[in-house]
């Protein structure tokens, strides 16, 4: 008769194992850790912050997340509070990116210029994959023209999937303001898209 | 109710999931790098991060003491002094001797009084019999 172990191995463990794991200073269930949970902070922070140092932030946040997790209480909120992190260190670099907005400058004319080559050769009538980069451009130049707060509340609503009671521990504000911040967010974004001439999608 | 294709909101939501911008992959060594800057934890830094766990008979020996503390309090404002506390019966018998020797016994202060009145009227003597009978009664 086979007899089951009765120790999972850690690859098929809850993520609250891992995390209760991790707290006790265990790398490797960290690794795990790490390994479920890049993807969603990494797309998050290219949504929020674009492809600058994109590495080293997603760096940042997990080195938070080590040094924080013995203080994290309940392990159930370990996703809430990884998006916080991520936010957090959004924020700053958005700061930090604020303060050299010169050079910033120089680079966003140097994207409208590719903007322009992208526009005039993706045209839908050229080919189904110039039609997917050119509405790619499009969502991605229209969460650049949306405010920072309005951006993160599009991202992790409409792309991360997020519910709206999550955002509004995430964000620690009121679910109100989540909702209306998303009325406006997607609004602008809808009125954006409008004008670059995609009418027939809404 | 609005269906998927109707609703601005869902059709706006998938069109942004659809064509959002492919996050680009991370660097080959982004992992090995990230875990050469993770130190193992010992566990008597855990213990130094956690909080520690209070003992409870030395929580509730605080409550007590606090709940005396605080009851100690509202009975002395409860019970207010609202008047002077009585003095000794000692003291309240030599008070009382004191004041009634001015009274019943001839002070000095008295004989001078009746000196002073047989100067200024000598005719009234019944004042000074009224007042040496007064004098006589208490010896």
């Amino acid at each position: 008769m086979l007899v089951k172990p009765s120790v999972k191995p850690l690859t098929e463990d809850s993520d609250v194992n891992v995390i209760l794991q991790s707290q006790q200073g265990n790398a490797e269930a960290f690794r795990l850790l790490y390994r479920r949970y890049q993807a969603k902070v990494r797309s998050t922070l290219y949504q929020l912050c674009g492809q600058p140092h994109l590495d080293d932030l997603v760096q940042d946040v997990f080195l938070k997340v080590w040094k924080g997790l013995p203080q994290l209480r309940n392990p159930s909120f370990f996703a809430t509070w990884i998006y916080r992190i991520t936010w957090n260190v959004a924020q700053d670099a958005r700061k930090q990116l604020g303060r050299s907005r010169q050079q910033e400058q120089q680079i966003l004319g140097g994207e409208a210029a590719g903007d322009h080559i992208s526009q005039e050769f993706s045209r839908p009538q050229d080919s189904p994959d110039l039609i997917q980069i050119h509405y790619q451009d499009l969502v991605k130049r229209g969460l650049a023209t949306l405010s920072f707060e309005h951006r993160t509340i599009l991202v992790l609503h409409d792309l991360e999937d997020l519910p709206q009671k999550m955002i509004a521990e995430i964000l620690d504000l009121p679910t109100g303001t989540i909702k209306s911040r998303l009325f406006y967010a997607r609004r602008a974004m809808r009125e954006f898209l409008q004008q670059q001439g995609v009418h027939d999608v809404f | 109710m609005m269906s998927s294709k109707t609703d601005p909101d869902r059709q706006l939501r998938q069109f942004l999931q659809d064509y959002h911008p492919p996050v680009p992959p991370a660097s080959p060594g982004l992992e090995s790098q990230l875990f050469q800057q993770i130190q193992p934890r010992s566990s008597a830094s855990i213990a130094a991060i956690q909080p520690r766990k209070i003992n409870r008979r030395w929580l509730s020996a605080g409550v007590v003491l606090v709940g005396m503390a605080i009851a100690g309090g509202l009975g002395l404002r409860l019970h207010p002094e609202t008047a002077l506390t009585p003095t000794s019966p000692e003291t309240l018998d030599a008070f009382l001797q004191d004041s009634w020797t001015g009274a019943i016994t001839v002070t000095e202060e008295a004989e001078w009084v009746e000196v002073q009145t047989e100067l200024t009227s000598p005719s009234q003597e019944w004042w000074q019999l009224t007042k040496s009978t007064a004098t006589h009664s208490t010896d």
